[in-house]
C-alpha cells in the first residue's frame, strides 16, 4: 500500500514538473508567443521580448497565459510623402514608471513584397515614464509599398 | 640522512627559484571579433562612434530625399557635398569626411539621378585632364566635350558642436553633441534645407579616440 502511494506521488510530481517547463510549440523555458509567429508585412513588431510579450505555459489545469507589457503601440499608420516615399509611423506608449529608450528600424518592400534593400539605421526614441513618443521612418524611394518595423530597447 | 635532507632542500629551493623568475604575462588576450557597426560595440565612450555616424547620415539622407524643394524639380539640382564647409567645433576627435562621404555616397545611390553631385574636391584633377585634351596631348574621350565643368546649385554646410560636463568627484562625464547640416543656395545664399541630429552620452571613464 505504502509503495503504491509513493509511486503515485512520484509520478504526479514528475508530471507537474514536466508540464511546468513546457511552453507553446514545444519550446521549453521562457519562450514567448512572439518568438514563433510569422512576421507579416505592414506590421510593427517587438524584437526585444522584454518590452511586450505573451507567455503561454501548459499546466495540468490548462494553459496559463501571462503578458509582459512595458511598452505598447497606441496608434500606427502609413502614408506617402509629397515626394512619393512611403512613410510609416507609430505612437509608442511607455507603461512603466521609468524613462525608456526605444530603438526602431524599418525595412521596405516593393509591390511584389520583394525587398528593396532599403533598411534604415536604428533610430532612437526617448519615451518618458508613462509618456508617449513617436517613431517615424520614410523609405528611400517611391517604389516602397510594404514595410516591417522592428523595435527594441535602446542600447 | 643529513645528505639526503640537504639534497631535498636544495632541489626544492632550485625549483621554487625557477618558477618565480618569469614575470612576463603572455596569457592569451581577447580574440579579434567583428562587431555590428550599427549598434554600440564593446569599447564605447562619450564621443561620436560608428552607430552615430551611420544613424545621423541615414536620417539626413532620408530627410533630404523627402524634401519637395530638392526632389520635385524638373531638372535635377547639382549639389556639392564635401567637408570643405563642414566644421568640427566639438571636443570629439572625428574625421569629418566619414560623415560627408557617407551622406553623399548613400544619397547618390538612393537618388538614382534625381540629384546630381558635383565633385568639387577633385576639380583640379578634372581641369588637368581637360587641359591635356584641349592641347591635343590626349584625345577627347568618348563621352562629350563641354564649355566648362559643372556649376553647383547647392552646397552642404554644417557644424559638429559639443557641450561637456564632468562630475569631479565621481569622474563621470557626459557629452552632448549637436550636428547640423544645411544646404545653401549658391546664387541667392539662402538655406533650402536644414537638418539636425542631437545625442548625449555619459560614462564613468572616457575612452581614447584615435
Amino acid at each position: 500500500m505504502m509503495k503504491t502511494k509513493s509511486a503515485l506521488v512520484t509520478a504526479l510530481v514528475l508530471t507537474l514538473a514536466a508540464c511546468g517547463t513546457t511552453t507553446q510549440n514545444g519550446y521549453t523555458g521562457a519562450n514567448p508567443v512572439q518568438r514563433t509567429i510569422t512576421n507579416e508585412l505592414n506590421t510593427i513588431v517587438f524584437i526585444d521580448h522584454n518590452l511586450n510579450r505573451t507567455d503561454i505555459t501548459k499546466t495540468i489545469f490548462g494553459e496559463k497565459v501571462s503578458n509582459t507589457v512595458k511598452v505598447t503601440l497606441d496608434r500606427s499608420g502609413m502614408s506617402n510623402t509629397a515626394t512619393g516615399q512611403l512613410e510609416v509611423w507609430t505612437m509608442i506608449r511607455n507603461r512603466t514608471d521609468y524613462d525608456l529608450q526605444i530603438e526602431g528600424k524599418a525595412l521596405f518592400f516593393d509591390a511584389n513584397q520583394a525587398p528593396l534593400m532599403d533598411e534604415s539605421m536604428w533610430r532612437r526614441v526617448y519615451v518618458p515614464a508613462n509618456g508617449t513618443a513617436i517613431y517615424k521612418e520614410t523609405s528611400l524611394n517611391s517604389r516602397a509599398e510594404y514595410f516591417l518595423v522592428e523595435l527594441r530597447e535602446g542600447r | 640522512m643529513k645528505y639526503f635532507l640537504l639534497t631535498v632542500a636544495a632541489s626544492t629551493m632550485l625549483l621554487v627559484g625557477c618558477q618565480s623568475t618569469s614575470t612576463i604575462d603572455n596569457s592569451a588576450g581577447r580574440a579579434t571579433v567583428y562587431e555590428d557597426t550599427r549598434s554600440p560595440g564593446k569599447v564605447q565612450g562619450v564621443g561620436v562612434e560608428s552607430q552615430d555616424i551611420m544613424a545621423v547620415t541615414d536620417q539626413m539622407m532620408r530627410d533630404m530625399l523627402s524634401n519637395p524643394q530638392l526632389m520635385n524639380r524638373e531638372v535635377s539640382p547639382r549639389i556639392i557635398i564635401d567637408s570643405q564647409y563642414f566644421t568640427n567645433e566639438s571636443s570629439s576627435r572625428i574625421n569629418k569626411n566619414m560623415l560627408t562621404d557617407r551622406l553623399r555616397i548613400n544619397l547618390n545611390r538612393a537618388a538614382n539621378g534625381r540629384l546630381t553631385f558635383v565633385g568639387r574636391e577633385y576639380a583640379d584633377m578634372v581641369e588637368k585632364e581637360r587641359d591635356l585634351k584641349r592641347m591635343g596631348v590626349v584625345d577627347g574621350g568618348t563621352i562629350r566635350s563641354t564649355q566648362a565643368t559643372a556649376g553647383a546649385d547647392f552646397r552642404l554646410v554644417g557644424r559638429i558642436m559639443s557641450l561637456d560636463a564632468m562630475d569631479v568627484q565621481s569622474q563621470e562625464r557626459s557629452r552632448y553633441h549637436q550636428i547640423t547640416f544645411e544646404l545653401v543656395d549658391l546664387e541667392l545664399g539662402t538655406y533650402v534645407w536644414s537638418g539636425m541630429y542631437e545625442f548625449k552620452k555619459s560614462a564613468q571613464d572616457d575612452i581614447m579616440y584615435r
